[in-house]
């Protein structure tokens, strides 16, 4: 063997090398993961525009999931019983919320600026950019949709078009943790963060098929017969 | 506008009763809106009648049931219960109440709508009690690595102590 030859094998084997501890790095994170448990801010801090929004909030005519709209990834997180599950791709992360048929497509790379919107049929969820930090898996996500960021959790949490959202992804063996801060200058005084666990499971994504009917029922029974003050 | 129907309050439950009424209060907001925001979770009401439609579904399922009053009136209760995907995962046998059958329902009651209520339990014609074990008991199960299995989500529900 030459010496160019065991330079190529050298450089071929530091990069299986390199990518098998990627790999083990990234693996804990894929699987299916049943919401295990959540933990959000006792005060959000919000600011007197947030505190307004959150007063007007009405859950018959605010909450888009009652339109088959799935509100924010915040909210699915907050949705106990429809697991998520996690694929790590080459260059991008699939991120699958049985909650809504949520099919996210998060690229790694690149610049937030440039980051295409990951869900595509429901784009007012945002663009996002998805990288490592050591074994975490860290998303950036801008360009939602103002309006509420929370109908279940929290409900009435109001976000801005101009908030930005990092999640944080950590997997030790069967337990994950989602760690998501919430930068919303118009709507809090400070970053909001909240924080979910989740189980393995070992159960596929079901198809969810909202319908409309199942959805909100409540809204139209409410419309045609408001209830009674007494009530 | 309660007063019209036959609604019978906790306070005449049973004891077998009472005792699934604890088993659920520890349910979480099984659908995709919070339970705890849209139905009074303390007092649990009961109402008879006959089932008209059976929609499994997400995100809610529902029944409607109708109930006649004392004095002859019939109303339809809109009972909402779990999402289809996470009774199916729960085991809870979607057949097993079926329109024109008799049932005996015991609701959380809406906060804000009239004759809408969130599923508790069942009892059926044959006096079985029949209900979903919950979101809970299923998250453990699966942490714990435990086989889960609903019995009284299924045709092997108990038979109630008391009529």
């Amino acid at each position: 063997m030459n010496a160019a030859s065991r330079i190529c094998a050298l450089l071929l084997a530091s990069c299986a090398f390199t990518s098998a501890v990627h790999a083990a790095a990234r693996a804990d994170l894929d699987g299916v993961w049943l919401f295990y448990g959540s933990q959000v801010p006792d005060d959000p801090g919000l600011t007197p525009a947030g505190k307004e929004k959150l007063e007007q909030y009405d859950p018959l005519r605010d909450d888009a999931d009652t339109d088959c709209k799935p509100v924010t990834f915040t909210n699915i997180m907050h949705t106990p019983s429809p697991p998520i599950e996690i694929r790590q791709r080459g260059d991008h992360v699939e991120i699958n919320y049985e909650f809504m048929d949520v099919h996210r497509r998060v690229p790694l790379g690149g610049t937030l600026a440039n980051a295409p919107y990951t869900v595509a049929d429901h784009p007012h969820m945002g663009r996002s950019i998805g990288r490592y930090e050591g074994d975490e898996l860290v998303i950036d996500t801008a360009d939602v949709e103002a309006g509420y960021l929370d109908t279940l959790g929290l409900p009435g949490l109001p976000q801005s078009a101009q908030m930005r959202t990092e999640e944080r992804f950590s997997a030790t063996g069967d337990r994950l943790r989602v760690v998501v801060t919430h930068y919303d200058l118009v709507y809090y005084t400070k970053p909001m963060v909240m924080t979910y666990d989740f189980v393995r499971v070992d159960t596929e994504i079901m198809p969810w098929g909202c319908t409309l009917e199942g959805a909100n029922y409540d809204k139209r029974l409410e419309a045609a017969e408001p209830a009674s003050p007494n009530r | 506008m309660k007063s019209k129907y036959r609604v019978l309050l906790s306070a005449g439950l049973s004891a077998g009763l009472s005792a699934g009424v604890l088993l659920l209060t520890a349910m979480p907001a099984a659908a995709h809106h919070s339970v705890a925001v849209n139905f009074e979770r303390g007092e649990p009401i009961e109402i008879r009648g006959t089932v008209k439609e059976v929609h499994m579904r997400n995100p809610h399922s529902q029944y409607v049931v109708t109930v006649r009053g004392e004095d002859g009136t019939a109303t339809d209760w809109f009972v909402e219960w779990s999402d289809r995907n996470s009774l199916v995962r729960r085991g809870v046998d979607l057949d097993l109440i079926k329109p024109g059958d008799t049932v005996t329902l015991t609701l959380w009651p809406s906060q804000r709508l009239p004759n809408v209520g969130y599923f508790v339990q069942a009892v059926l014609a044959d006096g079985s009690v029949y209900r979903d074990c919950g979101f809970v008991q299923y998250r453990e199960a699966v942490a714990n690595s435990v086989k889960f299995r609903c019995e009284e989500g299924t045709r092997d529900a108990a038979p109630r102590a008391t009529q």
